[in-house]
């Protein structure tokens, strides 16, 4: 429901504050940012769920269980015969941490480390195309200015007319139907990769606009005057001049569009379309957790807390590196 | 000002033209037959021939393109079990599947939808405005930390998972709320009101986040500039400054993420009218797809991005008037 | 009949129906033939027998409902709106249900407890044969008329009996129009009446009596008749294609208002008399039925029965898995559930097209988890395990277990005979719905076959595909689901229809796209016999005969399970559709 739209102001930055001179900018703001306290916890959180599921495999090898094995349907005793887990806290144990998942009865620890892989390689693969693109679009059309600018501004309207939920779930049907072949399923490349090209598709507009629009106000500061005055040729402006006052607003995008495209995946998979079993996915699991509550609430609490907590740090480290950066413009 | 509106309004027509060849193109060309899309789930082989005359599957796709269109303007017909049926101006297409033209489903799923955008934008707004200028004006107090955090955390949970949740506690469990539904306004306002009011919530409560923060961040800023201080300075009323000065400042940039956020809720806000049966616009979209209703899917495609492009113009617009700085070229 | 995919799966195409000792014969028989049907509760909860007769008898009104009072408003919740209402095109129970509350045929079933009798509807008895079945002759009771006040005529019979032959109305059941044309290829014979011609077979001497000549006898008319395909239809209010969402109505509720996919009300149809009507009553004043309602939400909110969902109800969805175990320990809940077994059984079919070799398919049958996906779609009260095709309420049904292959299958029995035939690594594509219990379901399926040494690769077909492109005759699926009963409690109504090689096509029921002459001409030969008890046990035997091949892995004897609001009275499980019935519900004050 909310999109992201971030729109330049124009103003001066906020004044230094006097033990800060003599430093470069970047150590500027790793210092006001080591100053805030939730940001570097939310920063730790981050890093966590990202070690963990970078390590997957290997945690996965010490806890002696796999996210796949459904252990509560091959082993009596697990599930009871409506197939919720038997034990407290939806069955958890020595033997299974946080307990089982009702129905197929698969391990939701490891469901749970597995899914946070599918979750922010989607979402990391996104807001890198898109911030990609995003950057280059803004930069080319907002620097070259002109007609360029006016047609690249139009694109933006028009792709920000396309309705972006009904339109992911409608390719997303079709693509599976043109890409996969008779007697072949669907492989986990081509479910990831449909996911990430369609969300690239519908998201790369937003920083754009961003980017655009700060080139555009950069374009006519002084100091890229003096470097056009100075003969420099535009790749050298972009790169020299441009793209170092970008990376703030870049990086602010970069951490808003993260959260936001995770739970843009957990919605497509409540609608029955993007990531399908057997790929672990917290979305999916968030939505079965909220279906099974009143009967299993450990299986709706343990998944539905990783992903708030999840996706809290994540916005909550945007907050902070936005205000580190100081990027005022950026709200 | 005049001549700003004109171009803008001919540059939004061309983008709804392009967008409804885009979408026009992409479901009639892409997945193979578009007579069999839209013939739905009991398609028989005499409704498809009947599709297939009707819509003309067999001619260049410009010119069914070009048919489409007309027929919104000029209305069109289509056979149907073997009789002519005609489909009025404005003529999105026919339903195969409803048995009606587009249009009328259309008509009676709006005001459901609009029900739905026009309670959640006041509760979103008040309360995300609100928040942001007190935590504001009391920048760093604990009220600015938990009013922030809270509203962060709305934006942190899945309607669909809070919809589903909230509907069994406060309307199954507690009985507090009376089972979300929609009447019309006119027809019962009390029913209108109650039935709405969950879904409102949980709407709001994961759009709050995103206008605290943008009013917080904007009032800060300028409460800070040059022109609040030198009214301090002058001795105006803090209250008469807040609102008068700090609120123009803060207007514009919530005015811009509400534009879009407004549009994207009219055109149907898919998952909490899935959530709680809501029979508007994004749940017929949503039908649509599922009964393969290519007709239907189109008008509910176009419908979104009339809002999405009259929207951004009347922002445009509304930009203009309000900030004297914006250019208008 | 078919019926609306169960929440588990996309599609479920099955029939229903009754078992009857007797189907029909001679002048003003009524020997009621009885039959068991296996009982009601799982896990050795008491058996409750169906019994099913003829009563040619049965006078209007209809034997009132006890405590039954009139009036109120009662709201159904259905998780999609009704495919169709068009007599000619109603196939699935649920609508067949709804239907019934709106049109009525020339007969229809009468049921009490856990007897059922067929009785003429609009008929004054189920009809009379005088050549052994080749000629039916019907008389049309007084006082029954129209919504519009105007009498139903034997007009209006012969109408509609001639519309379901029309070339648009393909989905309704064939059973009249084939017997009729003596021939699979019926629209040859007669095209339906909008070319303006009509159908000498159905001759009508007066207003009130229809005579039907078939070229063969054909001794299961009656219960044909019974479905909707055998209701009368106004020329004059035939508004064909529209037909289908506001039926012309008969029975004592019509359509005020429908909004298709989102909403529709029934009201009284003040014309319909009691006293002509030996089937239906009509307490309730309103039926509010809304659409889209997702099927757990409509549980929840029957659960907590707040306000007018005390007196809310469902007509289609069943017991969610999610809280069946907290409906089935509350006894409060329990008790406003209905529940038994269903006509419906399911099976997985197996293409053998593709999959030739026996020892294969053999292998596919021990690997297939039958106990792992009932459990993951909520455990026993979904059903039993099955070990025929035919449901156990199958006129002449016997048991048999063929294989002995254990509920949770035999990994390495089915390793053993894929060994055997050299085929150890075979690769299988197994077809689903594409829907989140499709999915998960796959996951048991494909864990399952795995372990007996196939390779599956797995297809998830968009739902509303899935029927049409399993029975194409050159798909390219191995295993997928599908599921069957009885349209009356006959095997005439499930063999010929499953395993007969010569209705393979796109859009037909023979998944399993079997095509063995030696089963073809059986099935012709039984289809002969009159003698109920004598076909029945025919039947048996051809289905064992038919399993010797595994065509199909027999999976659940279904079981159905559904929750209303506690002010909700009269419900009841209807045994011939194996739902909800929607005729004698009241609202209780």
């Amino acid at each position: 429901m909310t999109t992201i739209l971030l729109e330049p102001v124009e103003g001066d930055p906020a004044p230094l504050a006097a033990s800060d001179l003599g430093r470069s900018p970047r150590q500027i703001a790793w210092r006001r940012f080591r100053r805030d306290r939730v940001g570097v916890v939310s920063g730790l959180v981050v890093l966590f769920f990202i070690a963990v599921a970078a390590l997957a495999p290997v945690i996965a090898a010490l806890y002696g269980k796999n996210p796949d094995t459904t252990y509560g349907l091959d082993n009596p005793g697990l599930l009871n015969q409506y197939s919720f887990p038997i034990g407290a806290r939806g069955g958890m144990s020595s033997e299974y941490w946080l307990g089982l998942e009702p129905g197929l009865g698969r391990d939701v620890f490891m469901q749970l480390v597995y899914g946070a892989r599918t979750s922010l390689f989607i979402a990391f693969s996104v807001a890198l195309i898109t911030s990609v693109f995003g950057v280059l679009f803004g930069i080319v059309t907002g620097y070259l200015g002109g007609r360029i600018d006016a047609v690249g501004g139009w694109i933006l309207d028009l792709m920000l007319a396309f309705p972006g939920l009904l339109m992911l779930i409608a390719l997303s049907l079709v693509v599976n139907d043109v890409m996969v072949g008779d007697e072949e399923e669907a492989s986990t490349i081509l479910r990831f990769a449909t996911v990430i090209v369609l969300f690239s598709i519908f998201g790369w507009v937003f920083q754009a606009r961003l980017i655009r629009g700060q080139v555009l106000s950069l374009r006519e500061r002084e100091f890229v005057d003096a470097a056009r005055m100075s003969g420099a040729g535009t790749w050298r402006i972009v790169r020299r001049e441009l793209l170092p006052n970008l990376w703030s607003p870049i990086l602010v995008t970069f951490s808003i569009a993260v959260p936001s495209i995770i739970t843009g995946e957990a919605a497509l998979s409540f609608l029955g379309v993007g990531i399908v079993e057997p790929i672990p996915d917290w979305g999916r699991m968030v939505n079965h957790g909220s279906q099974v509550y009143l009967a299993d609430p450990a299986y709706m609490l343990i998944p539905g807390g990783a992903l708030l907590v999840m996706v809290l740090a994540f916005n909550l480290l945007g907050d902070a590196v936005r205000d580190a950066l100081d990027s005022k413009g950026l709200r | 000002m005049f001549r700003f509106v004109i171009r803008r309004l001919l540059g939004a027509a061309v983008i709804l033209a392009v967008v409804s060849f885009a979408t026009f193109l992409l479901f009639f060309v892409i997945p193979g037959d578009p007579a069999r899309l839209s013939c739905g789930k009991s398609c028989t082989p005499e409704r498809l021939a009947d599709i297939r005359a009707s819509l003309g599957i067999d001619r260049p796709v410009l010119e069914q393109y070009w048919e489409y269109m007309k027929g919104i303007f000029a209305g069109r017909d289509f056979l149907q079990a073997g009789e002519v049926v005609h489909c009025d101006i404005p003529c999105f297409g026919y339903s195969f599947t409803n048995q009606q033209p587009v249009w009328e489903t259309l008509v009676d799923r709006f005001p459901a939808t609009l029900s739905l955008a026009i309670g959640a934008s006041v509760l979103f707004l008040a309360v995300g405005i609100g928040l942001g200028a007190v935590s504001a004006l009391r920048a760093g107090s604990l009220f600015d930390r938990i009013g922030i955090s809270f509203a962060l955390v709305g934006a942190s949970v899945q309607i669909f998972f809070l919809g589903p949740l909230l509907n069994n506690i406060f309307v199954n469990q507690l009985g507090w709320l009376p089972q979300p539904r929609y009447v019309p306004l006119t027809d019962d306002p009390v029913g209108w009101f109650s039935g709405l009011l969950l879904p409102w919530l949980v709407l709001a409560f994961v759009s709050i986040a995103i206008y605290a923060r943008l009013t917080r961040a904007a009032a800060i800023e300028a409460l800070s500039e040059d022109f609040v201080r030198a009214g301090r300075a002058r001795g105006l009323a803090a209250r008469t400054l807040h609102l008068k000065h700090t609120g123009r400042a803060t207007i514009t940039p919530v005015m811009t993420v509400f534009g879009l956020d407004i549009a994207t809720l009219l055109g149907g806000a898919i998952i909490t009218e899935t959530v709680f049966n809501i029979q508007g616009i994004g749940k017929l979209a949503l039908t649509s797809l599922t009964n393969s209703d290519l007709p239907m899917i189109m008008a509910t495609v176009l419908v979104a991005a009339i809002f999405i492009v009259l929207a951004n113009l009347v922002v445009d617009i509304a930009y203009a008037l309000v900030d004297p700085r914006v250019r208008i070229t | 009949m078919t019926r609306i995919p169960r929440t588990p799966l996309a599609v479920l195409l099955a029939a229903a129906l009754l078992l009857t000792g007797c189907g029909g014969g001679d002048d003003d028989s009524s020997t009621p033939g009885a039959s068991s049907a296996p009982g009601d509760k799982p896990s050795g909860e008491e058996r409750v027998v169906y019994r099913y007769g003829i009563d040619n008898e049965a006078e209007g009104p209809a034997p009132a409902v006890e405590g039954a009072v009139p009036g109120g408003t009662v709201r159904v919740y259905n998780v999609v709106d009704f495919g169709h209402l068009d007599p000619a095109r109603i196939y699935s129970n649920y609508e067949q249900a709804t239907s019934l509350l709106m049109t009525r045929a020339l007969t229809g079933y009468r049921q009490s407890g856990s007897d059922v009798s067929l009785v003429g509807d609009l008929a004054t008895n189920t009809g009379v044969t005088k050549d052994g079945g080749k000629t039916w002759t019907y008389t049309l009771r007084d006082g029954v008329t129209w919504e519009d006040g105007s009498p139903i005529t034997s007009a209006d019979v012969k109408y509609g009996l001639e519309r379901s032959f029309e070339k648009t109305y393909v989905e309704g059941p064939t059973y009249l129009q084939t017997w009729f044309a003596d021939s699979q290829d019926f629209r040859k014979y007669y095209a339906g009446p909008y070319g303006g011609k009509s159908l000498d077979a159905i001759r009508t001497p007066d207003a009130k009596t229809i005579v039907l000549k078939f070229p063969k006898a054909q001794p299961d008319v009656p219960f044909a008749l019974a479905m909707p395909a055998g209701a009368a239809v106004k020329k004059s209010a035939d508004t064909r294609a529209k037909y289908d969402l506001d039926p012309f109505a008969s029975g004592p509720y019509k359509i005020e208002a429908h909004k298709v996919d989102k909403s529709m009300t029934l009201v009284p149809n003040t014309n319909w008399k009691p006293e002509s009507d030996p089937i239906r009553t009509a307490y309730v004043d309103k039926f509010e039925f809304a659409f889209g309602e997702l099927p757990l939400a409509t549980n929840q909110r029957l659960i907590a029965a707040n306000g007018e969902d005390q007196a809310g109800m469902t007509s289609v969805d069943q017991v969610s898995p999610e809280v069946l175990a907290q409906v089935v320990s509350t006894p409060d809940l329990l008790q406003r559930t209905v529940s038994g077994y269903t006509p419906f059984s399911t099976y997985q079919a197996i293409n053998t097209k593709r999959i030739t070799d026996l020892r294969v398919r053999k292998a596919l049958m021990y690997a297939y988890p039958r106990q792992q996906i009932r459990q993951i779609l909520g455990g026993p009260n979904n059903g039993d395990f099955a070990t025929t095709i035919g449901s156990p309420t199958l006129v002449g049904h016997e048991e048999s277990d063929l294989f002995n292959v254990p509920p949770a299958g035999d990994p390495e029995k089915a390793r053993a005979l894929l060994t055997e035939a050299g085929k150890l690594g075979q690769k299988i594509v197994y077809a689903f719905g594409a829907l989140p219990r499709g999915e998960q379901i796959a996951v048991a399926v494909v864990d399952g076959l795995e372990k007996a040494g196939f390779t599956v690769v797995k297809k998830a077909i968009d739902p509303k595909n899935f029927s049409e492109q399993v029975s194409d005759p050159d798909n390219k699926f191995d295993l997928y689901y599908g599921g069957w009963g009885a349209d009356w409690p006959s095997g005439s109504t499930v063999y010929p229809v499953l395993f007969d090689g010569r209705k393979i096509s796109t859009g037909s029921y023979n998944t399993a796209l079997l095509n063995d002459p030696a089963i073809n001409s059986e099935i012709d030969e039984i289809s002969l016999i009159a003698d109920p008890v004598e076909a029945g046990k025919r039947w048996a035997a051809l289905d064992r005969k038919i399993l010797e091949q595994v065509p199909v892995i027999p999976d659940l004897y279904d079981r159905a399970q559904q929750l209303y609001g506690p002010k909700i009275g009269g419900a009841e499980l209807d045994i011939v559709l194996g739902i909800i019935s929607m005729n004698g519900i009241f609202v209780r004050p």
